[in-house]
């Protein structure tokens, strides 16, 4: 050792902290239950959608159930905000983020990375969702009787993958928010489970705008947003998707604002 | 090699005044305890160093800078703070690379660190499972990935056996038989009187006294007198 500091490696700061959270991520085992979990929940409601959902539907327009059948891709999206969650509030709760910010001081990049890493993440584990639903889905549809393909299919699958990534990016945001792993869980869980669900069978124009209704516009779904206590869709259609993905990109980066300028700049004790 | 200058510190937790006007400096090439008891605000003060803390007033500064200035922190300052700050189910490895690349550091440290402080055979444990000592090594290996020559160590010994702190009293004497600064924060007299060149006194959040370990020792009869006479509970 000489004291005079190792030599530099390449590497743009910002690019580099995001290679080392995918590091810190790929090491992590709760990652990739969770990843897995978002998979096989995407799988899950795939079947359940061809053999249950869609006989109950009846006829329909059969374009549109076939693009409402793939959708189911993005089903996963429960497990992939939790994965955001885990990732952020999980370096609260282990302690590790001194590490990261004896690194890095400047906190701004550290949390920028944090979230550019939990979306490559969940459009990896969104990726392998949309490939395993649409692996059953089709010879599901095909065994049923229907078509297994339809205009506009790319742009579902497309939508269902960059869903996840938000998802996985709102997680990400909330963990950085909260800063506890079993509150910002318990948030979520209390918030897409009923408060959202309650508000929109109180203000069905609102669903298109919550989080749960923006997702399900990404991805494609042509029914309404939200499904109510009777089972069947509350009226209010869904935004374009591209206006939803600009709306869920919205959320996730005015959690992470509010992150940044509240609990960010609080001592690390 | 840059020294770390202390002016004027204050620090406050609401109505608790975890530091008050603090002032010391940390040369380079020597030893420096932060001697106290616990609540005496030497963490705080180490956290305000490391820009993990916001001071209320006055300035902790490293070569003339502010942490969050430096131009490249990993390669200027190593720290080792809880020796619990490790992620359970990843790997010394994994650990040490994560720090390696958001760093910019050769990916060569990694061995070479993990050899100096004995762990190269825990290389793919995960640090769950590695024992308080070794994770203080762990710690230590971590602050060293970058060669920094400036070292910030808080109560590194806690929770070591004789021969943890044999070993890490040697290995902080040679980092600054090399010319770093090092400065670690202690309760222990006899870490502080073996280990320190220098020692930085403090209770209460204030000093209480400064200088060469021989000079604190003064005529008396070693460091654990000096300590309580200076603290006022020697009478």
């Amino acid at each position: 050792m000489t004291g005079t500091g190792a030599a530099t490696r390449p590497g743009t700061p910002l690019g580099r902290l995001v290679a080392a959270e995918l590091i810190k991520a790929r090491g992590t085992r709760a990652v990739w239950l969770l990843a897995a979990g978002a998979v096989l929940f995407a799988v899950a409601w795939a079947v359940v959608n061809v053999l249950v959902l869609l006989p109950m539907a009846g006829s329909g327009d059969p374009g549109r159930q076939v693009r409402d059948s793939y959708s189911m891709a993005q089903q996963g999206y429960p497990f992939a905000l939790l994965l955001g969650i885990v990732v952020t509030a999980g370096e609260y709760r282990h302690r590790t983020i001194t590490w990261a910010f004896l690194v890095t001081p400047r906190r701004g990049p550290v949390l920028t990375a944090r979230l550019a890493a939990c979306a490559v993440l969940g459009l990896i584990a969104g990726g392998a969702a949309a490939v395993a639903a649409s692996a059953v889905t089709a010879p599901l549809l095909h065994l049923a009787g229907r078509p297994m393909t339809a205009p506009g299919l790319p742009w579902v699958l497309f939508g269902s993958v960059l869903g996840t990534g938000l998802w996985a990016a709102l997680g990400a945001a909330l963990g950085a928010l909260v800063r506890s792993q079993a509150a910002a869980t318990a948030i979520a869980f209390l918030w897409f489970f009923y408060a959202e669900w309650f508000l929109v069978m109180l203000l069905p124009s609102v669903g298109r705008w919550v989080p749960t209704g923006v997702a399900k516009a990404v991805s494609g779904w042509s029914r309404d947003g939200m499904v109510g206590f009777d089972g069947r869709p509350i009226p209010g259609a869904l935004l374009p998707p591209v206006a939803a993905g600009l709306v869920f990109a919205g959320y996730v980066l005015a959690a992470a604002l509010a992150a940044r300028l509240t609990v960010l700049r609080r001592d690390v004790t | 090699m840059p020294t770390i200058t202390v002016t004027s510190l204050s620090k406050s937790y609401g109505r608790v005044h975890a530091v008050q006007d603090l002032s010391f400096t940390v040369r380079p090439g020597r030893v420096t305890g932060l001697l106290g008891p616990n609540g005496a605000g030497k963490s705080t003060t180490l956290r305000a160093i490391l820009g993990l803390v916001k001071p209320g007033s006055g300035a902790a500064l490293i070569g003339g800078h502010r942490y969050a200035d430096l131009p490249d922190p990993p390669r200027t300052v190593g720290a080792v703070l809880e020796a619990t700050d490790f992620h359970p189910g990843r790997t010394v490895r994994t650990h040490l690379r994560a720090l390696c690349v958001a760093g910019g550091l050769p990916p060569g440290r990694i061995g070479r660190v993990l050899a100096e402080v004995g762990l190269d055979h825990a290389a793919d444990r995960r640090a769950g499972g590695l024992s308080l000592g070794m994770r203080r090594r762990l710690a230590l290996a971590s602050a060293l990935l970058g060669d920094p020559p400036v070292l910030v160590l808080d109560e590194p010994a806690n929770g070591l056996d004789p021969q943890g702190i044999h070993w890490l009293r040697t290995t902080l004497r040679e980092l600054a038989g090399q010319g770093r600064t090092v400065l670690l924060s202690t309760h222990l007299l006899a870490e502080a009187e073996q280990g320190a060149d220098d020692l930085v006194i403090v209770d209460g959040g204030r000093l209480v006294a400064a200088g060469t370990v021989a000079e604190l020792v003064g005529a008396r009869a070693g460091l654990e007198q000096a300590y309580l006479d200076l603290l006022g509970e020697g009478r």
